[in-house]
């Protein structure tokens, strides 16, 4: 997938904006608070029908406007020319349409452009809390399956609905004979959850260890491990979240809501047979962030065989040069790749030396003409 | 803004209050009335009046009936022994269009829905088990809606039902009939793969 093009109305300080983009690399730069992430948000928010920074709708559009707009042009792998379109008026709801057809629901817009993204706080993808590495799996997951994403989306059902009923327990201490019913439907979507996952890891895994063994030549080997919280050894998954249930009724029950399930499972990550998580250095730990989200990319793109669009906010600019260097070199031309960066010293030579490479730069959200680079030819900052 | 018509507005305002109709529907149809004569307009509110007094519930079934009993309960050509259990009755109604099924039908006025408040004492459950251990049923086939709520109150029946060793089944989920595979989404292909079945 490609975006071959971008335009924008009223979105957070970007007021209008038209903006065409190369199919290698699209170099972003301006001092910070000028509208560089507003523009990665805005092509992601065609990838997961909302906002990655917020859930609040209201919050991307322009304040003081009464509507947002943005369009995009892309080119599918397979030469389809197709746009897509989202708007947004005050007090409303995102409205999207691909090729002027309006959709029923965002969950038809994840996918159709398959999108990776690493933004700041990404850092911690693989040392801080777990949460972000299921929503790193899941996210790989559903881009890939849309099987997946309609099992994850009636899992969270499911859980809603079970919260209210053991809430209720909680508060009156009468339970529904119905909870069985609920118990039976968490465990078979959640099941199929563990099992996407895993699937999904696999896939990562390896390719991001091969890559982190490309970037640190000798390092202790990456190993990515899937960590059910109910079923440690791994086999008879539906029974073992059965068996967990039970295990935590009486708790679930005084504290009124679901204590177990693949909503607290985690992926345990070592170098070599030690933890990174409590073992590793900060360098290893950025390092392993990112080589886990362009793993993600290679993933999507085998089992999509639709390139994915790799969207990096200010990765280069934490990196010192060596290691700018090694991540610049397993960024890929295979790829559409969207960097983010207070000026272009900080990137990497790839970036800026791959032909086609364009550059903008930002302020106050209003953003220069696209620059091409030439190989070799010096960049301006 | 009533046109200085209070009653006007009053009408608009009722019609609006049903499923479907929007602003702008609601003075067309509106405009209707006025132009309708006055005997038509007597016939129609007088159906309506008769519409909420004489039709209820049918007392085994739960199906829309104008006496103790629907039409279809006092259908003695209809199987005895095959009950069919829908979310509501118009679920009931769709499924009379096909005139293949010729069992008999439980409405359940709902489906299991915490977040709704809706449990399993609000629907019509009671009866169904009371139908299940004294009609001799056979089969029950549940055919509540394919989501998340649909499917655990289907979950719910076939336990509630368990121990009268009745069968119970749930409609197959596939590819539509007369539809080609390209325009199916990928999430009904997968189902309908898992569901699949030898030739």
């Amino acid at each position: 997938m490609i975006v071959r093009a971008i335009e924008i109305r009223n979105f957070r300080n970007i007021s209008r904006a038209a903006l065409s983009f190369s199919g290698t690399f699209n170099l972003i730069t301006g001092r910070n608070a000028q509208g560089k992430t507003n523009l990665l948000e805005a092509i992601h928010l065609f990838s997961l029908g909302r906002s990655f920074r917020t859930r609040r709708s209201e919050e991307i559009l322009m304040f003081g406007e009464d509507y947002m707009f943005a369009r995009l042009s892309c080119k599918s792998d397979s030469s389809v020319d197709f746009r897509l379109e989202m708007s947004l008026e005050r007090e409303g709801n995102i409205k999207a349409s691909i090729n002027g057809k309006r959709i029923s629901g965002m969950s038809e817009i994840i996918g159709v452009i398959p999108t990776v993204i690493f933004t700041p706080g990404d850092v911690m993808l693989a040392s801080g809390p777990p949460g972000g590495r299921r929503t790193y799996l899941d996210y790989t997951a559903a881009q890939v399956s849309p099987a997946f994403l309609s099992d994850l989306k009636s899992y969270r059902k499911i859980l809603k609905q079970r919260n209210v009923l053991l809430k209720g327990y909680a508060d009156t201490g009468r339970m529904s004979g119905e909870i069985d019913a609920w118990d039976e439907q968490l465990v078979e979507k959640g099941a199929k959850i563990v099992s996407g996952r895993k699937d999904m890891l696999g896939e990562t895994s390896l390719v991001a260890a091969d890559m982190l063994e490309e970037i640190l030549p000798g390092s202790e080997p990456l190993r990515m491990v899937y960590e059910c919280s109910f079923d440690p050894e791994g086999n008879g998954t539906a029974d073992a979240f059965r068996k967990a249930l039970h295990a935590v009724r009486p708790g679930e029950r005084r504290r009124g809501h679901t204590m177990a399930g693949p909503h607290y499972d985690d992926v345990a990550i070592y170098l070599g047979k030690t933890g990174l998580r409590r073992y590793g250095s900060q360098g290893r730990k950025r390092l392993v962030a990112i080589v886990m989200k362009l793993a993600q990319a290679a993933a999507i793109m085998k089992r999509r065989a639709e390139r994915p669009v790799v969207l990096l906010d200010d990765i280069f600019s934490e990196l010192d040069a060596e290691a700018s260097t090694r991540v610049g070199s397993l960024l890929s031309d295979k790829y559409q790749n969207f960097i983010t960066s207070p000026g272009t010293e900080v990137l990497p030579r790839v970036t800026t030396e791959t032909s086609g490479a364009v550059l903008y730069s930002v302020a106050s959200g209003v953003f220069s003409s696209g620059k091409e680079l030439r190989c070799g030819v010096g960049v301006e900052t | 803004m009533d046109y200085g018509l209070p009653l006007l507005r009053a009408l608009i305002e009722h019609f609006r209050k049903l499923p479907g109709i929007g602003e702008k529907t609601a003075k067309r149809l509106s405009f209707a009335i006025l132009d309708m004569k006055t005997e038509e307009v007597n016939d129609f509110a007088e159906t309506l009046l008769q519409v909420k007094k004489r039709i209820g519930f049918c007392r085994r079934c739960g199906n829309l009936a104008e006496s103790e009993f629907c039409q279809i309960c006092n259908d003695k050509s209809r199987t005895e022994g095959i009950l069919c259990v829908v979310e509501r009755t118009a679920d009931l109604y769709i499924l009379e269009s096909t005139h293949q099924y010729r069992g008999c039908y439980h409405v359940l006025h709902g489906v299991l829905s915490p977040l709704d408040g809706v449990g399993a004492e609000d629907l019509n459950l009671v009866e169904l088990e009371k139908r299940v251990r004294e009609e001799n049923i056979r089969e029950v086939i549940v055919a509540t809606n394919p989501s998340v709520e649909g499917d655990t109150t289907a979950l719910y029946i076939s336990r509630m039902l368990e121990k009268y060793g009745v069968k119970v089944t749930r409609p197959a989920r596939g590819l539509p009939l007369g539809s080609s595979l390209e325009f199916v989404d990928s999430g009904t292909i997968t189902r309908a793969l898992e569901n699949r079945e030898s030739i």
